[in-house]
């Protein structure tokens, strides 16, 4: 408690002891322009909605259209053909459309979510330019490095032929972009097929995805002895070495399911 | 929806006064960020400035997922290790202005400012810094020791051990002052 109390006042005179310099923040032009920017946008919307005399009729109109949205099936989930998952330590998730498009991104522990917002949109870009903005980031900020130098990764879809041939890609493209700032990069094929709800769930609950869930409860079973924490903190290579101890080479896969099984 | 979020959101409509809660809430965060990293008082001042003028010009694209404290530090980690990588190249930068010690070198000090700086006294660099990243920056032992590459068992017990010698140093300085 002591400890605490003590920890708690250090920080109030840290806080305290930090410059203001808001002054100098608000007279910069930079600023101010976004003040003026979002003050025009609030002065312009009322006037657009509301000051016109055909105001009823064109809020009418306004919510059949934002009925007909919300009531039809969204095109962008529709249009979702493949993703591709990453792992290492942030897990995250990239949409493709079926001519491997990119569609959206997803952080799927909050590692993966802190990481997406770091970079901020990626909507416009090409699926080359997202994957090279990812790879650049992680190892600007030493997610990816020497000394974590494991990415794993997995494609699902349904067409198998064009997810082998994205595979392909990846595996050749990736390590040809970080192979010469990281020299030992190693990228490992995980599993994430047929991942349940309650898997993804617990996977997030521990901060890690589910294809390092996957390796980790697949080395319980096969009797390891560090317990689950320990595993956690473990880097994807040190699992792989471990499972390759227990004789495990495939890629462990869905609770009952075989060793590096797809499942049905 | 925190307190922090609510700012950021209403800051990004165009509420000015949000502005205050943000930097209240953050200032710290992005303050020390900058100084562990450019070890300097007065550049960090300046990245401090930078860093929330870069969070104005790009907020627009900050994803709202609970996630602005993190964002708005690696703005500032990104500056401060430019900032630094500046510093190293420039040839006419003072030595002294990068020493031991992350507080001191400013004139005109603030109260508290001057309080901090003769307590951290009592510790050295890697003691300052494990200080600041745990208890100002409440960073995990586990991710200090990462960035320190030290092991997680020499962080703890530094961190222990500074706890006591600050709190030794700060009991000094009530004897002195009654």
């Amino acid at each position: 408690m002591r400890k605490r109390l003590f920890e708690q006042q250090l920080r109030k005179h840290a806080d305290r002891a930090t410059p203001d310099v808001r002054e100098a923040i608000r007279s910069n032009p930079r600023y101010q322009a976004h003040i003026e920017a979002t003050r025009a946008q609030r002065r312009s919307l009322p006037r657009r909605l509301f000051g016109s005399p055909k105001f009823a009729v064109g809020s009418m109109l306004f919510a059949v259209v934002l009925l007909v949205v919300f009531l039809a099936p969204s095109p962008e989930e529709e249009r979702v053909a493949a993703s591709a998952y990453f792992e290492f330590n942030p897990a995250i998730r990239i949409d493709l459309d079926e001519d491997d498009r990119f569609l959206g991104q997803e952080g799927i522990n909050d590692d993966g979510e802190a990481f997406l917002d770091e970079l901020g949109p990626l909507e416009d870009e090409s699926i080359e330019a997202v994957i090279e903005i990812l790879l650049d980031h992680a190892v600007e900020t030493g997610r990816l490095s020497e000394k974590n130098p494991y990415l794993l990764y997995d494609v699902t879809g349904e067409d198998d032929e064009r997810l082998d041939e994205l595979s392909r890609q990846l595996e050749e493209r990736i390590p040809e972009h970080v192979g010469d700032r990281i020299p030992d990069f190693a990228m490992m094929r995980g599993n994430q097929h047929a991942a349940s709800d309650e898997e993804r769930e617990d996977a997030r609950h521990h901060g890690i995805g589910v294809m390092r869930l996957r390796m980790i409860e697949t080395l319980k079973d096969a009797g390891a002895e560090q317990s689950f924490e320990e595993l956690k903190e473990l880097s994807v290579g040190e699992l792989r070495k471990l499972l390759e101890d227990h004789g495990i080479d495939e890629r462990p896969g869905p609770p009952g399911d075989m060793p590096g099984g797809h499942g049905p | 929806m925190n307190r922090l979020d609510q700012a950021v959101r209403a800051f990004k409509k165009g509420d000015e006064a949000a502005f205050d809660t943000i930097y209240e809430l953050t200032r710290s965060d992005v303050y020390y960020t900058a100084l562990l990293i450019v070890k300097d008082e007065s550049l960090a001042e300046d990245i401090l400035q930078e860093t929330y003028l870069k969070m104005v010009d790009n907020l627009s694209t900050y994803q709202e997922r609970g996630r602005f404290r993190a964002w708005i530090r690696t703005i500032a980690k990104r500056l401060a290790i430019n900032a630094y990588h500046q510093q190293q190249r420039d040839l006419s930068v003072d030595a002294s202005q990068t020493g031991e010690n992350l507080f001191g070198g400013v004139e005109d000090q603030a109260e508290d400012r001057r309080y901090l700086e003769e307590l951290f006294q009592s510790l050295d660099a890697t003691e300052q810094e494990i200080v600041i990243r745990r208890a100002v920056l409440q960073e995990k032992h586990r991710t200090i020791a990462k960035e320190l590459d030290l092991p997680i068992g020499t962080v703890t017990y530094k961190y222990k051990r500074s706890l006591e010698k600050l709190r030794e140093a700060a009991a000094g300085k009530e004897g002195e002052e009654t």
